[in-house]
C-alpha cells in the first residue's frame, strides 16, 4: 500500500544548552504514509519537527530524501524541498489578510510597466480560495484579516498554505490541540485525505484516539530517544501509553 | 489599520482646521494652507521613514541626526566645488549607510532598535560637528536651492517631493511582496521566519530606508535654509514619532499606514500653524500635541471595543468574495 | 575627576535608571522621567523663591511628579494603551508645562541651604550620592523581599497568569509608574540644588541615557528579566566613561561619537556576559 521510502533520518541529535532534547533518532517516512509521532512533553516532538522545517539546525546526524542527503539550513530550504509545516503556535500572522497568510514567504508577483514587481492580488485570492474550499470548512472571504477567525479556520488556512504548492510531506505539529470534537474530526479526515494524494504526513498529537484513527505507523519518542516504532494495527494504545511514560511490565 | 480609525483622525483634522478657521479667517487663506503643506513636508518625509521601521516593529531615534550628518557632508563637498549631483548623491548615501549599520547592529548583533539608533544619534551627530567644525555652511547654488524653494504651478518643492514619495511608498506598502513582509515582520516576526521570509533583511531594508529618507529630508532643508549646520533636527525623531502614532500605526508594528502619517503630521503642522496666528505661545505646543496624542489614542481603544455602530465609522464590510 | 565627582555627577541617571529598570521589568517603558526632571526643578525652584519654605518647595516638586506618573500608571493600567504611546504624551506634555510655567527662562531664588547642599559629602561621599544609595537599598528589599517586588517581575512576565491568580495587576503597574515619576522628582531636585536654579530644559535626554543604562545593566525590553542593582552600576559606569572622555581631552564632538560607540559596546558586552542572545536559528 505504501511505497518506497521518502524521508529518513539518521542518528539526529539536538541539545538546547545543557538540556539534550534528541539524543541520536533514527527514522523513516515512506511515500503516502501517515507517521504519528506521540511522547510526552517535552519527549523532542516538536524539536524534531523543527528541524525538518529548517526551523532550527541540527548538531548531529543526516538527513536523506529520496536516499540523497539533503541539507536543510532554513525553512526556504524545507519547502524548497517539498516539506511544508503547519506549526503549533507560530502558524499564522495575525495582522495580514487570509490569502496574504497563505501565501506569505511565496507570495505571487506580476510585471506591469515593463518589469516592476507588483503582487497579483486577483490571481492569490482565487487560488487560496480554491484550496479552503476543497477542505470544506465554512469561509465566507479570504481577505479578511487572520485575527477575526475562528480556531478551525485558523488551522484551515494554515493547512492550506501547506497544500497549495503541491508538497511530497506534511508536517503538523498538534493540529487538532485546541479544537472542537467537530474540527478535530475535520481535521483527520483531511490527514486521510492528504494519504489520498500521495502526499506523506507527519503528525505530533496527544489525542490517542485520532492517532490509531489516521495513522499507518506510530513512532513514540521519550526523553529524545526513540522507544517504539510500530505499525498501527499490531500494538493498541496501551503499548503506546506504557512506552510514552516508560511504565515497567510486572509480569 | 482599519477604515474608522482613518476616518477618526481625518475627522479630527477637520474640525481642528474649522475651529481655527473660525478663530481666525487668515487661516483659510491659499497662502497660508500652502505654507503648511510646505510645512509639514519635511517632517512627512521623515515621517514615512519612521512609519515604515515602526512597522516592522522597530523605531528610529537617529534619524535628526543622520539628517545634520549628511547635509553637512554634502554642504561642504558643494562648498569645495563637487557638482551638486555629487553632492546629493553623497548625501543619500551617507544616510543609507547609517541605516545600514542601524540594521545591521539591530539583526546581527541583536541589539535593541531603541539602544541602537540612540547610539547612532550620538555618533552622527558627533560626526556632523567633526566634518563641520561646528560652523554653519551656507550658500549654495541656485538649481541646488531650488529643490527647497522652487515651486511647479505654485506648489512648492518639497510638496511635490512628499507627495511623490507618499505615493512610491504607498505601492511599495501596499503592492508590493516587500510591503506585505513588512507587515508580516512586525506582527509576527517567529511566523515570518518559519514560513522563509528573510526577516533580517527585511528589517535592514527598513532602517536603511529610513536613513535614505533622513538625508532625503537633510537636502530638501539645506536647500530651503540655504544653510547647513551640525545642530539642526535634535527634535525631529520624537516629532516624527508624535506623527506616526497620531496616524495611527501601532508602536509594536504589523499595523498602520502611510496616509495616518500624513494625516498625523497634517494635524501636528495645523496645530502649530493655528497657535501661531492666535498669538498662542509657542511654548504650549508640545502641550496640545502630547495631549491629542492622548486623547486620539484613548478614543480608538474605546470606539473598537464599544464597537459603536455609526455607518460611517463602521469597520469597512468585507465583501463577500465572489469567485 | 575623582571618584567623588563620578559619584556626584552619576547621581541623577542612577536614580533614574533604578525606576526605569521598575517600569521596564513590568514589560513598560517610561519615556516622561526627563521632562519629569525639568518640570520637578522647574515648581521647586519656583517655590523655593516662595515664602513656604524649602521642604514645602521639594514636596511639591514631588507630589507634581507622582500626580503625572499616576496618571501615567492609570491610562496605562486601566485604559490599557500602550506604555511606550502613553509616557509620550506625559512626557510632551510635562515638557512644555516646564516651559509655560516659567516663561522659558531659568528660574533663581535667595540663596539658601539648599543650594549647597549639593556640594556636601558624607564621611567623603558626596550627599546626593548617599540619597540615592538609600533609595537603592530601599529597591533592593522591595524587589527580593515584598510580594509587590515579585509581582513586578510577574507582570513582565505573565500578566494574565497573574491577573488571574486574583493579583490586582492595575494596582501593581499603577505604583510602578508612581515610584518612577519619584524617582524622577528626586532626580529633579538633586539637579536643581547641583545647578543651584530652575531650568526647563535640565532633564532633556535624560529618558533615553536612563533607558539605555538599565538595557545595558541587563534589564529586557520585554519585562520579566534583569537586576536593577545592574541599571544602577551600568548608569554610574556610563558616567564615569562619558565624562572620562571629556578628562582625557576629547573635545564634545568625539565624545558624542565616544557615547555612540560606548552605548553599543556596553550593550554588546552584555550580550556576550549575560548569554542573553539566543540563536535565531
Ligand atoms: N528554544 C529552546 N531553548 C531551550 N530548550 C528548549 C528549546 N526548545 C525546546 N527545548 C527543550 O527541549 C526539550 C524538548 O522540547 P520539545 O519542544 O521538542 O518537546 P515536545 O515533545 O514537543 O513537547 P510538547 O508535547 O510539550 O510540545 C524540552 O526539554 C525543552 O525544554
Ligand atoms: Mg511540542
Amino acid at each position: 500500500m505504501t511505497g518506497h521510502i521518502l524521508l529518513k533520518g539518521e542518528n539526529i541529535k539536538k541539545s538546547y544548552g545543557h538540556v539534550d532534547a534528541l539524543k541520536g533518532v533514527d527514522f523513516t517516512l515512506k511515500k503516502g504514509e501517515i507517521l504519528a509521532l506521540v511522547g510526552d512533553n517535552a519527549a523532542g516532538k516538536s524539536t524534531l519537527v523543527k528541524i525538518l522545517s529548517g526551523a532550527i539546525s541540527l548538531d548531529f546526524g543526516k538527513i536523506f530524501i529520496d536516499e540523497k542527503e539533503e541539507h536543510i539550513s532554513n525553512p526556504a530550504a524545507s519547502r524548497a524541498l517539498g516539506i511544508e509545516t503547519v506549526y503549533q503556535q507560530f502558524a499564522l500572522v495575525d495582522n495580514l489578510t487570509v490569502y496574504c497568510n497563505v501565501f506569505l514567504g511565496r507570495l505571487i508577483n506580476k510585471k506591469i510597466l515593463g518589469g516592476i514587481p507588483i503582487l497579483d492580488k486577483r490571481k492569490m485570492q482565487d487560488e487560496s480560495w480554491k484550496v479552503i474550499n476543497l477542505m470544506g470548512i465554512k469561509f465566507d472571504s479570504v481577505k479578511r484579516k487572520v485575527s477575526d477567525l475562528s480556531g478551525g479556520q485558523r488551522q484551515a488556512v494554515a493547512i492550506a498554505r501547506a497544500l497549495l504548492f503541491n508538497p511530497r510531506i506534511i508536517i503538523l505539529d498538534e493540529p487538532t490541540s485546541g479544537l472542537a470534537v467537530k474540527e478535530v474530526n475535520k481535521i483527520q479526515d483531511i490527514i486521510l485525505n492528504f494519504k489520498d494524494k500521495g502526499i506523506s504526513v507527519i503528525f505530533i498529537s496527544h489525542r490517542l484516539e485520532s492517532i490509531f484513527a489516521t495513522a499507518d505507523r506510530i513512532m513514540v519518542l521519550r526523553s529524545g530517544v526513540k522507544v517504539m516504532d510500530e505499525e498501527n494495527d499490531k500494538i493498541t494504545s496501551k503499548d503506546v501509553v506504557e512506552k510514552m511514560f516508560a511504565i515497567e511490565h510486572k509480569k | 489599520m482599519r477604515r474608522n480609525d482613518i476616518l477618526l483622525r481625518f475627522a479630527l483634522l477637520i474640525i481642528l482646521a474649522i475651529l481655527i478657521f473660525l478663530v481666525n479667517p487668515n487661516f483659510g487663506k491659499p497662502a497660508n494652507l500652502i505654507n503648511i503643506l510646505r510645512q509639514g513636508a519635511l517632517l512627512y518625509i521623515l515621517a514615512i521613514g519612521m512609519t515604515i521601521v515602526i512597522l516592522t516593529g522597530g523605531i528610529d531615534l537617529s534619524n535628526g541626526a543622520v539628517l545634520a550628518l549628511s547635509s553637512c557632508v554634502a554642504a561642504i563637498a558643494m562648498e569645495r566645488g563637487l557638482p551638486i549631483m555629487v553632492g546629493i548623491i553623497i548625501s543619500l548615501a551617507i544616510g543609507m549607510i547609517c541605516g545600514f549599520v542601524n540594521g545591521v547592529l539591530v539583526t546581527q548583533v541583536k541589539i535593541p532598535p531603541f539602544i541602537t539608533t540612540f547610539a547612532m544619534m550620538y555618533f552622527a551627530r558627533g560626526l556632523a560637528y567633526i566634518f563641520s567644525h561646528g560652523r554653519i555652511i551656507y550658500g549654495f547654488e541656485k538649481s541646488f536651492r531650488f529643490i527647497g524653494t522652487g515651486n511647479i504651478f505654485g506648489i512648492p518643492m518639497p510638496v511635490i517631493f512628499s507627495l511623490l514619495l507618499l505615493f512610491i511608498f504607498y505601492i511599495v506598502l501596499e503592492y508590493t511582496s516587500f510591503g506585505v513582509n513588512i507587515y508580516a515582520v512586525g506582527s509576527n516576526s517567529e511566523s515570518s521566519r518559519l514560513v522563509g521570509i528573510n526577516v533580517k533583511k527585511v528589517r535592514i531594508i527598513a532602517y536603511l530606508l529610513s536613513g535614505f529618507l533622513s538625508a532625503f529630508a537633510g537636502l530638501i532643508y539645506t536647500a530651503r535654509l540655504n544653510a547647513a549646520e551640525p545642530v539642526v533636527g535634535a527634535s525631529f525623531p520624537l516629532d516624527a514619532i508624535a506623527a506616526v502614532i497620531i496616524g495611527g500605526t501601532s508602536i509594536v508594528g504589523g499595523e498602520g499606514n502611510l496616509f495616518g502619517s500624513a494625516i498625523g503630521v497634517l494635524i501636528c503642522t495645523v496645530i502649530i500653524n493655528g497657535m501661531n496666528l492666535m498669538g498662542i505661545s509657542s511654548l504650549w505646543q508640545q502641550f496640545v500635541i502630547g495631549s491629542i496624542i492622548l486623547i486620539i489614542i484613548t478614543t480608538q481603544t474605546y470606539t473598537k471595543s464599544a464597537k459603536i455602530n455609526i455607518p460611517i465609522l463602521r469597520s469597512r464590510k468585507i465583501e463577500s468574495f465572489e469567485k | 575627576m575623582n571618584l567623588k565627582n563620578i559619584l556626584l555627577h552619576s547621581s541623577a541617571l542612577a536614580i533614574l535608571a533604578l525606576g526605569m529598570s521598575l517600569v521596564m521589568l513590568t514589560n513598560g517603558i517610561d519615556l516622561s522621567v526627563g521632562s519629569l526632571v525639568s518640570l520637578v526643578s522647574i515648581v521647586t525652584a519656583g517655590l523655593l523663591g516662595s515664602k513656604f519654605g524649602v521642604l514645602f518647595a521639594i514636596f511639591s516638586g514631588i507630589l507634581t511628579a507622582s500626580f503625572f506618573g499616576i496618571f501615567s500608571g492609570i491610562i496605562i493600567s486601566r485604559i490599557k494603551l500602550p506604555p511606550f504611546i502613553v509616557t509620550l504624551g506625559t512626557m510632551v506634555i510635562t515638557a512644555s508645562l516646564a516651559l509655560v510655567l516659567c516663561g522659558g527662562e531659568t528660574l533663581y531664588w535667595e540663596k539658601n541651604w539648599f543650594n549647597t547642599i549639593a556640594l556636601k559629602y558624607f564621611f567623603g561621599v558626596p550627599i546626593l550620592f548617599c540619597i540615592v544609595s538609600i533609595f537603592f537599598i530601599l529597591i533592593m528589599l522591595l524587589i527580593h523581599y515584598t510580594s509587590f517586588g515579585s509581582y513586578i517581575y510577574g507582570i513582565g512576565s505573565n500578566e494574565e497568569a497573574l491577573r488571574l491568580c486574583g493579583v490586582k495587576v492595575k494596582l501593581y503597574k499603577t505604583l510602578v509608574y508612581l515610584l518612577s515619576g519619584c524617582f524622577a522628582s528626586v532626580a529633579g531636585i538633586m539637579l536643581t540644588s547641583r545647578i543651584a536654579s530652575g531650568n526647563p530644559i535640565i532633564g532633556m535626554g535624560y529618558e533615553f541615557e536612563a533607558i539605555a543604562a538599565a538595557a545595558i545593566g541587563g534589564i529586557s525590553f520585554i519585562g520579566g528579566k534583569g537586576n536593577p542593582a545592574f541599571a544602577f552600576l551600568s548608569a554610574v559606569t556610563i558616567t564615569m566613561l562619558t565624562n572620562g572622555l571629556g578628562l582625557m581631552g576629547f573635545t564634545t564632538p568625539w565624545q558624542y561619537c565616544g557615547i555612540g560607540a560606548i552605548l553599543v559596546f556596553g550593550m554588546f558586552l552584555n550580550r556576550i556576559l549575560a548569554k542573553v542572545s539566543l540563536p535565531e536559528r
